[in-house]
């Protein structure tokens, strides 16, 4: 409960501190939320299994979040930005599409 | 089976629903915490204006190519619609038809393929002796041409550019093959006024008529009608 209750929080402070993002932050926040959805739900999807561990999902969160961003401006350096975002996104939504089916399984057996 | 495992989960849900100071609670708030301020931040950042300023160049580039033939399609629809609006606007079929029908009637006048109404003068020269010779008659079409009649026809001849004029031995007048006895009607469409000076004026068709022993009576109408035709020929 409190981590929803957290995940609202940080929605209404979004809305109410109106952040205004810095311009070299803006082309890695989108990859970094889609990230951090995979870890929430690779996260979710762990507590529903019994194995989830507050270290493992801070460290998968922050790492996720870390990882996709690095990549991105790799491939912004090298040129293929708008090639390696497409494939993160591909991959990170393969991701949250498996994670969601091991939920759905849990409670719909299907 | 199936049932221990749900218990299962349910207990799991229970113990992470409900409200626990517990570390991994507090630690996954906070991350959680994180995501969504994050979320709105991302939804803030790609609905403001900035977007373009941090786009890739790749991006940039196709939102150019694309504007640009936009542009392209948007001003070859201009072309043709400023095409289209000047047609319209100065309607030159329109009045190339019109010129051309105006141009027809004209030529048709002229012709004398037409019956012809209109303002003009009607000429009646009474000859009971016979005494006009042609030359006289073709006088009075030369005069009436001169001032400004558009059709003449002499009897039931309409007189057009190749009409003659012959004396006929017997009395009469030949007009283009047809042999016609006084009193000689010539009928006239034009300024009928202009018409009636021009063949007035002293020593003209009037007084030459008179002189060769006829009388010449002219009336001035708005609504002259020439039905006479000439001949298609073929």
């Amino acid at each position: 409960m409190i981590p929803v209750l957290g995940l609202i929080a940080g929605v209404l402070l979004g809305v109410l501190l109106k952040p205004d993002v810095p311009l070299w932050l803006q082309p890695y926040l989108p990859i970094a939320v889609v990230a951090a959805l995979d870890a929430v739900l690779g996260a979710l999807r762990a507590l529903f299994d019994g194995a989830f561990s507050d270290r493992v999902f801070v460290i998968s969160f922050a790492s996720n979040v870390t990882i996709a961003g690095l990549l991105v401006f790799l491939g912004d350096s090298l040129g293929v930005g708008s090639q390696i975002s497409t494939g993160i996104v591909i991959i990170l939504t393969l991701r949250i599409f498996s994670n969601v089916a091991a939920i759905r399984r849990h409670f719909f057996k299907a | 089976m199936t049932t221990a495992r749900q218990r299962l989960l349910r207990i799991r849900l229970g113990q992470a629903w409900h409200p626990a100071a517990t570390k991994r609670q507090l630690v996954a708030a906070a991350v959680a915490l994180t995501l969504g301020f994050g979320s709105v931040a991302a939804w803030r950042a790609s609905h403001s204006d900035t977007a373009l300023a941090v786009a890739r160049p790749e991006q940039l580039l196709s939102v150019l190519d694309s504007l640009n033939s936009r542009q392209q399609r948007l001003e070859a629809e201009q072309r043709q619609l400023a095409v289209t609006r000047q047609k319209l606007e100065s309607g030159s079929n329109a009045a190339a038809v019109t010129e051309a029908r105006k141009r027809l009637a004209v030529l048709n006048t002229l012709a004398g393929t037409t019956p012809v109404t209109g303002p003009g003068l009607t000429l009646v020269i009474a000859d009971p002796d016979q005494l006009v010779p042609s030359s006289m008659l073709l006088d009075a079409v030369q005069e009436l041409r001169d001032a400004g009649a558009e059709a003449i026809s002499i009897g039931s001849v309409r007189v057009v550019a190749r009409t003659w004029f012959a004396d006929v031995a017997s009395g009469g007048i030949n007009v283009a093959g047809r042999v016609l006895k006084p009193p000689y009607t010539v009928t006239a469409i034009g300024d009928g006024a202009t018409m009636r000076t021009a063949l007035g004026i002293p020593g003209g068709v009037i007084e030459s008529v008179k002189g060769a022993g006829g009388s010449v009576r002219v009336s001035v109408g708005k609504a002259v009608t020439i039905t006479a035709v000439v001949p298609t020929r073929r």
